[in-house]
């Protein structure tokens, strides 16, 4: 193993990495930050809160989980960093959300490895909720 | 209030990234030494007993490994390669799925949820407690199924 050859990869794959992360995370940032400070959070709080509740979490938590199912994880952090939600609620939100999300391009990859894109979102989608029940049973603080 | 907005999105921004980036660095470094070693090869090898019990078969260990550690889109590369040469079933193919649908990029997710303040330890353990139980479900179903038909073609 050429080490210097390794380390220049490890060093790239890092600032690629964080590169895009960056891309989604900084704009993600300015759209959640305006919306704060108009009635919108407000409004899908009221709307959402009652089957967030059922999962421990506050109607906030609506956005993040929304986001890294139709788009990817990376824009559902600062949906997460924008609100001050508790180690268990950002505990079970970042649960869920990896369990379950990027479904458009995730259930693509499913389909194209030879599986029933259809059947795995459902066991997606049905273990992203059995653990957020679980948790918020289960975990405490 | 633009101006307020502008200063704190700003804020934010530079203070989440820069949490992530000093987490990302190292998982990349590791990843990638992981990666020139080829050390999941041998890795994968100790895992085949417990890949055996989820009705994974012997040359499914290497692929589902793989796309535990490196993510969804490598791992898939591996597995079409994998399913060429033709050493992995149908059942294989979807229970591979399932596991790594469920559960992929487990380090640099885990230690990213981490650093915007998640338990890392309970978000890690409930996300392959839940790959490993939905896959033994499948598979099993999978199994009983498949056991099914050959006693049904067998009495007709």
């Amino acid at each position: 193993m050429d080490l210097r050859r390794v380390i220049k990869l490890g060093i790239k794959d890092g600032v690629e990495t964080t590169w895009e992360l960056a891309k989604v995370i900084v704009p993600v940032f300015f759209v959640i930050t305006f919306f704060k400070h108009t009635p919108v959070i407000g409004w899908m709080v009221t709307m959402f809160e009652p089957i967030t509740l059922l999962l421990g979490l506050p109607g906030e938590a609506t956005m993040p989980i929304v986001i890294a199912n139709a788009l990817t994880v990376y824009p559902a952090i600062p949906a997460i960093t924008s609100f001050s939600f508790t180690t268990k609620e950002i505990t079970i939100i970042g649960t869920m959300i990896l369990l379950c999300h990027s479904l458009p391009v995730e259930t693509m990859i499913a389909r194209k490895s030879g599986a029933n894109g259809l059947f795995i979102l459902i066991v997606r989608v049905l273990a992203a909720i059995l653990a957020g029940i679980i948790l918020n049973l289960f975990m405490g603080g | 209030m633009l101006w307020d907005i502008i200063i704190e999105a700003t804020n934010s921004s530079f203070k989440t990234v820069t949490q992530i980036a000093i987490i990302v660095f190292p998982i990349m470094m590791v990843l990638r030494i992981a990666r020139e070693t080829q050390v999941l090869t041998k890795v994968s090898n100790y895992f085949e007993p417990l890949t055996k019990r989820i009705y994974l078969s012997k040359e499914a260990t290497f692929p589902l490994i793989v796309g535990i550690v490196f993510g969804l889109t490598y791992g898939a590369g591996v597995l079409v390669q994998a399913a060429k040469e033709g050493h992995l079933t149908t059942r294989d193919m979807l229970l591979i799925n399932v596991f790594l649908g469920l559960n992929h990029a487990v380090f640099e997710d885990t230690f990213i949820f981490g650093a915007i303040g998640a338990n890392s330890w309970v978000l890690f353990m409930t996300r392959t407690l839940l790959a490993v139980a939905v896959t033994y479900i499948v598979g099993r179903w999978l199994v009983s199924r498949e056991k099914g038909h050959t006693s049904l073609s067998e009495s007709s």
